[in-house]
């Protein structure tokens, strides 16, 4: 990505729900500092929510990563899920909807990519899984 | 209010009410998870916008101040937005599904509007539901004239039975093999059509039946022509065995007589020398005989199928050595071209085990029901791997393209059974008259 990381990253250790709320509430501020209005600060919130929930649900301990980015004056927030849990062994059909019972709702790893503008996700089975989602200030 | 649309509306209220006394963040991830509980029960967006609306109602009830009251509002619009993006996720998906199912819909439209072959659907009751344009091309009839009528009457009066017993059959979950129904044309002409029928399957049960139906006017025509050209081939080998037999070998007689006469008249030692004239003679004779039963065996037009197969595994027999037995009877006369083309398919299969199986003995094997005549060619011989040898058509085929189009023209069938070092045994089956006496006597 041609996008160059403004500021430091900031990483929220995820392990319980209480922490699912705190990843949201810094990822908010972060993308409040950036000017996203209240809606989509609403929009990344979500996104932190519904990859932490696969964090604490699949893989028991993991990361948040929040970055704010630039790409020549496009002002964006990038959430980066990492964790170290079992990976997933078919990520095309983890990325079906259907796949488990709240992706057939549309919601899940599926979702949060409808959600969000970027989305890329890498997985080793047996090593973990890393998702990366950004949006872009309108 | 349903009990669990109750229930979800007092635990909005109460995590709302949170919000606005100050529990922030944590309170808007319950908003969120209260929307995506909400979603999981089957709840609609207008069901979620009743429980926020009684929310706040509530929650500005109790607001002692305007600056309170504002408060209220503008936390529970951010309440709200929160609560939403479940729905907003799901219903994006509804619109990547859509897009997709239109997408493949477009793809299966073109493919059923550009085929050449019709194909429809018919619902539990044999009524016509869809066609595609390949209908009206074959038929002359416009699809408007049928769709929403039995299918019935579009097909031979005779085909009818045969035609609701698949129907049934079709809608009991089978798939029956390709069938042959004659199908009315808007001009009143009949056409034979080949039909392909399997069940129509909605939510795992069957709705009706989706048919893909090939007009075989052509292939029909085909199949007719060749069965004249074997025919007409047939009279002429015929006309040809008959004349080197009879008007040559009576030729031959008469030179014979003439040579007697000429021989008494002339010294011995000259007569001697005639003789050797007249042994080469027989040999014309013989080799004219041997000849035209190659070609044609009267026998099979005098006295029928077996004695004529017969003749001929005596004759392959004394030829090679193969030890070739003839057992049970093909039942009374049959029509000139089934006894025709069962005699060479049985000649062509001698010629193979002959020239490929390396066999010491073949037994052919004839038994009759009541419609259906088989007759089993067996060897004792290498055998040979049929796919492979059936994919190889054409000129190195075995000679099993020939055998087959030659059963074809007399709607009968051939299976092979063979494997490699196991021997080979062809079965054939042809659909004949029922048969009522048994005899093998000349035909009239």
């Amino acid at each position: 990505m041609g996008s160059a990381l403004i500021g430091d990253e900031i990483r929220v250790s995820i392990d319980c729900d209480a922490a699912i709320v705190t990843a949201r509430q810094k990822g908010r501020a972060l993308a409040s500092q950036c000017g996203f209005p209240s809606t989509d600060l609403a929009v990344i919130a979500t996104a932190i929510s519904e990859l932490a929930r696969n964090i604490v649900r699949y893989a028991v301990h993991g990361e948040i990563i929040l970055r704010l980015l630039d790409d020549n004056g496009k002002r964006g927030v990038e959430v980066v899920a990492v964790d170290e849990g079992p990976g997933i062994p078919d990520l095309a059909l983890a990325m079906q909807d259907g796949y488990s019972t709240s992706g057939g709702l549309g919601l899940g790893l599926p979702g949060t990519r409808r959600l969000m503008d970027e989305f890329e996700i890498v997985s080793d089975f047996g090593k973990g899984t890393t998702v990366t989602v950004r949006r872009w200030k309108r | 209010m349903n009990p669990e649309l109750r229930e979800l509306a007092q635990r909005y209220a109460g995590a709302l009410h949170d919000y606005l006394v100050g529990r922030g963040e944590a309170a808007l991830q319950e908003a969120y998870d209260l929307g995506r509980k909400a979603l999981g029960q089957g709840l609609g967006v207008h069901d979620l916008a009743t429980i926020q609306h009684r929310a706040l109602l509530k929650a500005l009830l109790t607001a002692r101040t305007r600056k309170e009251a504002s408060r209220t509002i503008r936390g529970a619009s951010k309440f709200f937005v929160e609560s939403l993006l479940a729905f907003e996720m799901s219903h994006r998906r509804s619109q990547e599904v859509n897009a997709a199912l239109r997408e493949s819909e477009q793809r299966y439209r073109g493919l059923v509007d550009t085929a050449r072959d019709v194909i429809y659907t018919l619902s539990t009751d044999g009524t016509i539901k869809s066609l595609n344009p390949a209908f009206e091309t074959i038929t002359g009839w416009s699809r408007t004239e049928w769709i929403g009528k039995r299918f019935s009457p579009l097909v031979h009066p005779d085909d009818l039975p045969r035609a609701a017993e698949l129907h049934r059959a079709v809608l009991e979950g089978q798939v029956p093999p390709k069938f042959e129904l004659g199908i009315l044309t808007k001009s009143g002409a009949w056409i034979p059509g080949e039909f392909v029928a399997t069940p129509l399957v909605q939510d795992a049960r069957v709705v009706g039946v989706l048919g893909v139906a090939r007009d075989i006017t052509d292939r029909k025509r085909a199949a007719e022509a060749l069965r004249h050209l074997n025919e007409g081939l047939e009279e002429e080998v015929k006309r040809i065995a008959h004349a080197l037999h009879d008007e040559a070998g009576q030729l031959l007689a008469s030179v014979h007589i003439g040579l007697a006469e000429i021989a008494r008249d002339l010294p011995s030692h000259t007569a001697q020398r005639l003789e050797d004239v007249r042994g080469l003679l027989d040999k014309i004779e013989e080799q004219l005989r041997h000849l035209s039963h190659e070609l044609r065996p009267t026998i099979l037009d005098d006295l029928g199928l077996r004695p004529a197969l017969e003749f001929l595994a005596d004759g392959v027999s004394r030829r090679t050595g193969l030890k070739i037995a003839v057992e049970g009877a093909p039942g009374k006369r049959l029509p000139a071209p089934t006894e025709t083309a069962l005699y060479r398919i049985v000649q062509e299969a001698l010629t193979n085990v002959t020239k490929h199986a390396q066999a010491t003995g073949v037994s052919i094997r004839f038994t009759r029901s009541r419609r259906l005549l088989r007759c089993v060619v067996q060897d004792n011989g290498v055998g040979f791997d049929v796919s492979a040898v059936s994919a190889r058509r054409g000129a190195r085929g075995l000679g099993l393209t020939g055998i087959q189009e030659r059963l074809h023209a007399i709607g009968g069938t051939l299976d092979i059974v063979a494997a490699p070092r196991n021997g080979t045994e062809l079965i054939i089956n042809v659909p004949v008259e029922a048969d009522s006496a048994e005899s093998d006597s000349p035909r009239g």
